[in-house]
Order: structure tokens, then C-alpha cells, then sequence
């Protein structure tokens, strides 16, 4: 077990090039939550906006309304 | 892929990494001839091989779709040469910290996989600009393609090309890995090199899954409002999944 | 003759005789490298060069010159409908990238001729390593013309056009470019020329023209399409 942490010898080399990929993962990471933060606004927009359009039409439309919460559901499954 | 699939490749990615990365520096013997920094190969070579492969893989893509016409192989080709660069990225950079750590300086010329990985990862990174000069969709995709295929068969005449050019015979550092390479360090090495593979893998899966998210998005606001909604979510270089 | 070769003939022949008395490229290229070898001459600060330098800078100025060649190739066709003709022309599309890269070949040889000379009169103290050097040009114009015109093809369809061509091809032309200074670096020594490894350099560069010309005449067809 002596060979583990030498005192000499580019120790902090070895550890930065680690870092660094560790740093790259979690800058990766970090990307992927922006988008996925896009994503979802994107989403509640639209969401907004079908409900918008179904209060508008909901007079003579109350039938349509479970078609396009079938549709909603449908869309919410495909996306998993 | 179907979401549990993809919490296992999670988990078998993290599981070998973390295992992989423990047994570099607790449990493999010291190189001889280099000592501690011979540990930053276990990191760098298997991204190399990971990030050439993915190139190559492009390369395999392209000639797919350019044969049936499927858009998805052309989809497939971006994402794996995408992230292939971004992994060569990092091949570079733990290059350069073994070049300092080795010869004092942070790029050796002499080190010809270095140079000609360089060189191979300066004609990806032209790939981007290239596919955002063509405007026609239908173009950009079969011109990419012909560009994976072309840089794919580029990559071996390359690296032949730069080792040949080498006169004199530095000591070769992958020569640890090609001549006698004792058995626990190729143990570490290969668990090493499937971590980073099922990272890449695992990093295009989730790609994938984020342009299936942006397309349908797309496709909910054209449903929506054709008119306003007319602008493509995702951008106008990479392919994406707005047309099923 | 085959309607293959009458194409190649037609096209190759067009190409030529418009260069021939509109002078669009060579004159340009031609001018380009000989300014180009004075800005060496300045920037080095030599008034002779041997050895690997004087490879570096003939090789350099070459490819540049032959940029300035390939971004035009296609302009023609693309502003005057020649791609659409030749669509519906019932020839084997490849016919166009070949007669195309013949064209090209032409236009380097005929700078080559022109401006290694001059090279050697500004820089070289022998000319002994001239006539060996031909067999590297050829090998490296091969290269240089298959690759240039498969992207010359695709820039001309594009928004960047003039930009795409010395982006893509710069990367993929190292590897030739390695072996042509390599074979020319010993051939212009001041001593005398040597031929050290000039038959491995020459294989190189051969392995690399097949390479890329198999490339090039199996994906053109698809950069044609609709």
C-alpha cells in the first residue's frame, strides 16, 4: 500500500488531469439541466396555451375536452 | 430508450467508472519507468480510443443513411461525432497535462498519436461550420454525411501518416500498453476503457433523448399555430427529430 | 467512344478552353505564389533556402495556390445552371468529378511549371533536385485535386462558400502534406539531393490518392442529387 500516494512525482498532474474530466462531466451535466429547464418551460407554455384555447371554445365544445386531455396524456407518455 | 434502460446504463456507467478510477490509485502497481504519472494514461487513453471509435462510428452512420435515405443514421452521425469532439476535448487537454508532466512543457510535437489525434479532432470540429453553411435540409444531411465517411477514412491514413513522420525515436509512453504490460495494469486499463465507453454511450442516449424532446416540443407548437410557431426549435445546424 | 469518355472529353474540353481565354485562375494563382515567395523571403529572413525549409515554403505556397484553383472550379456550373444540365444528362454523374479533377490537375501542373522554377531561381542554390521533384508534384496534385474537387462541390451549394474550402481541406490534406515535404525536404539539400525514403514517402502518398479517389468517385453521385 505504500505505492498510493507518493510524495513526489507529478501527484498534481495525475489529480488535474481527474479534475478536469470530472469538471467536463459536471459542466456536461449543468448543459443538459439548461436544456432540460428550456424544455420545460417550453412545455408549461404550451400548456398554457391548449388550455387557453379549450376555455376559449369551451361553450360549445365540452365534448372536445376529453379528447385533448387524451391527446395531452399521450403526448406526456411519449416524451418518458 | 425506454427510461429504465437508461437508469441502468446510468448506474453501470457510474458503478465502473468510480471501481475503474479506485483500482487506478489504490490497487495497480506503480510503472517503473515513470512512476505516478503514468496513472493519467488510464484517463486519457481510453477517451482517445472512445472519442476515434465514436469517429468512425459517424463514419458508419453516414454511409447508412446516404444508402437508405433514413434520416435517423443521419441524426445518429451528428450526435456520435458531436460528442465524440467533446470527448477529444478532454483527450487533449490530459494530453497536454502528461506532456507537462513529462517533458516540462504543455504540447510535444514528438508524441505523434498526440499530434495526429490533434489534427483528426481540428477536421470534426470543422463539421459544424460546414453543416451550418448548407441551408437545404435534405442537402445538409447527405453532404454531412459524405463528410463523415470521408474524415472517417481519414483518421488511420492521418495517424500512419504523423508516426511515420517521427525520425527520431522518442520513448514511445504507449509503449506500456503495447509491449509488456503486466496484467493488473491491463485489468485497470480495460475496466478504465468500458467506463468510458458506456460513458459515451450513455452521453448519446441522453443527446438523443433531449433532441426527441426539443422535436416534439417543435411539433406541439406547429400542431398549436402554424403560423406562429413557424421557427425550428433546436437550431439550424444539427439534424432533428421534428419530422418522425 | 463511350458516352462516359465523350462526357469526360466535352466537360474536360469546355473547362480548358474557358480557362484559356477567360483566365480566371491561373494567372491569380500564379501571381499569388510568386508574392507569396517574397513575403517568405521577408518574413524568414533568408535569401536561400534548402533541406526541409525550402520544402515547407514551396509546399505551403502550392497548397494556397491551389485553394485559390479550387474555389473556382465549380463556380461556372453553379451560376449557369451546369449542375441542372448535366442532371438530366443520361451520363454516369461521376463523369463530372473526374473530368473536374482532371481540369484541376491541368491548372496545378501548368502553376507547377511555371512557379518551381522561379522557386528554384529565388532560392535554391542547385537545381538538381528538380527532376525527381516532378514525381512528388504529380503525387501530391493527384491527392490535392480528388479531395478539392469532392469539397469544391459541396462549398459551391453553400452559404461560406469561399471559407468552406480551405476549412475542410487544410485538415484532410496533412497527411499528403507530410509526405510530399517529406520527400521533397531531402531532395533539395543543399549538398546535393538524397533520397532518403523518398520510395516509402512515395508509397504514402499513393496509398493516399487511391484512398481518396475511391472516396471521391463513390460518394460524388450523392452530392449530385436532388
Amino acid at each position: 500500500m505504500n505505492e498510493v500516494l507518493p510524495a513526489n512525482d507529478a501527484i498534481e498532474y495525475v489529480l488535474g488531469a481527474y479534475m478536469f474530466f470530472l469538471l467536463m462531466v459536471l459542466l456536461y451535466i449543468g448543459i443538459l439541466g439548461a436544456k432540460f429547464q428550456r424544455i420545460s418551460r417550453d412545455i408549461s407554455e404550451l400548456t398554457d396555451e391548449v388550455e387557453a384555447g379549450q376555455t376559449g371554445k369551451a361553450p360549445a365544445a365540452t365534448p372536445a375536452t376529453p379528447a385533448t386531455e387524451k391527446a395531452d396524456e399521450q403526448a406526456e407518455e411519449s416524451r418518458v | 430508450m425506454s427510461s429504465n434502460r437508461l437508469k441502468a446504463l446510468s448506474i453501470a456507467t457510474v458503478a465502473i467508472l468510480v471501481v475503474g478510477f479506485a483500482l487506478v490509485f489504490f490497487w495497480t502497481p506503480m510503472d517503473a519507468d515513470q512512476g505516478f504519472k503514468q496513472k493519467i494514461f488510464y484517463l486519457h487513453v481510453p477517451l482517445a480510443i472512445v472519442a476515434l471509435l465514436g469517429f468512425m462510428a459517424g463514419g458508419v452512420e453516414g454511409f447508412r443513411h446516404l444508402r437508405s435515405g433514413d434520416k435517423r443514421h443521419d441524426l445518429n452521425s451528428y450526435v456520435f461525432i458531436h460528442l465524440s469532439v467533446v470527448f477529444g476535448v478532454a483527450v487533449l487537454v490530459t494530453g497536454a497535462i502528461w506532456a507537462k508532466a513529462s517533458w516540462g512543457y504543455w504540447w510535444v510535437w514528438e508524441e505523434p498519436t498526440l499530434v495526429s489525434f490533434l489534427i483528426v479532432f481540428l477536421l470534426y470540429c470543422t463539421y459544424y461550420p460546414f453543416r451550418y453553411a448548407i441551408e437545404d435540409r435534405d442537402q445538409q444531411a447527405r453532404y454531412a454525411s459524405v463528410f463523415a465517411i470521408t474524415a472517417g477514412a481519414f483518421v488511420p491514413l492521418n495517424f500512419m501518416a504523423v508516426r511515420m513522420a517521427e525520425s527520431v525515436i522518442h520513448p514511445r509512453v504507449f509503449a506500456t500498453s503495447e509491449g509488456g504490460l503486466p496484467d493488473s495494469m491491463l485489468f485497470t486499463f480495460l475496466i478504465c476503457f468500458v467506463g468510458i465507453g458506456l460513458l459515451w454511450l450513455l452521453l448519446v442516449k441522453v443527446e438523443m433523448a433531449g433532441k426527441q424532446a426539443s422535436g416534439q416540443v417543435s411539433r406541439l407548437r406547429r400542431a398549436l399555430d402554424p403560423e406562429a410557431h413557424g421557427r425550428t426549435v433546436g437550431g439550424r445546424i444539427a439534424p432533428n427529430m421534428e419530422t418522425p | 467512344m463511350t458516352p462516359s469518355r465523350t462526357a469526360f472529353a466535352a466537360i474536360l474540353g469546355k473547362d480548358l478552353r474557358t480557362e484559356l481565354r477567360t483566365m480566371r485562375s491561373l494567372p491569380a494563382m500564379v501571381l499569388f505564389a510568386i508574392t507569396t515567395f517574397i513575403i517568405f523571403r521577408y518574413g524568414l529572413d533568408r535569401t536561400t533556402l534548402s533541406g526541409s525549409l525550402a520544402g515547407g515554403v514551396l509546399w505551403t505556397t502550392i497548397l494556397f495556390a491551389a485553394i485559390l484553383g479550387i474555389n473556382r472550379i465549380f463556380v461556372s456550373e453553379q451560376e449557369e445552371g451546369g449542375f441542372d444540365a448535366f442532371r438530366l444528362a443520361p451520363v454516369d454523374r461521376t463523369v463530372l468529378f473526374t473530368a473536374k479533377a482532371a481540369a484541376l490537375f491541368i491548372y496545378l501542373s501548368v502553376l507547377e511549371l511555371i512557379v518551381v522554377p522561379i522557386f528554384a531561381i529565388f532560392f535554391l542554390d542547385s537545381a538538381s533536385g528538380l527532376l525527381p521533384l516532378i514525381v512528388v508534384l504529380a503525387g501530391a496534385n493527384l491527392g490535392i485535386c480528388a479531395l478539392g474537387t469532392l469539397i469544391s462541390s459541396m462549398a459551391v451549394n453553400s452559404r461560406a462558400r469561399d471559407l468552406l474550402v480551405p476549412l475542410l481541406l487544410l485538415p484532410l490534406v496533412v497527411p499528403l502534406m507530410i509526405a510530399a515535404t517529406s520527400a521533397t525536404a531531402p531532395l533539395l539539400e543543399a549538398a546535393g539531393p538524397s533520397y532518403d525514403k523518398f520510395g516509402t514517402w512515395l508509397l504514402v502518398m499513393g496509398l493516399y490518392d487511391g484512398i481518396f479517389c475511391l472516396v471521391g468517385y463513390a460518394v460524388f453521385d450523392f452530392l449530385l442529387e436532388d
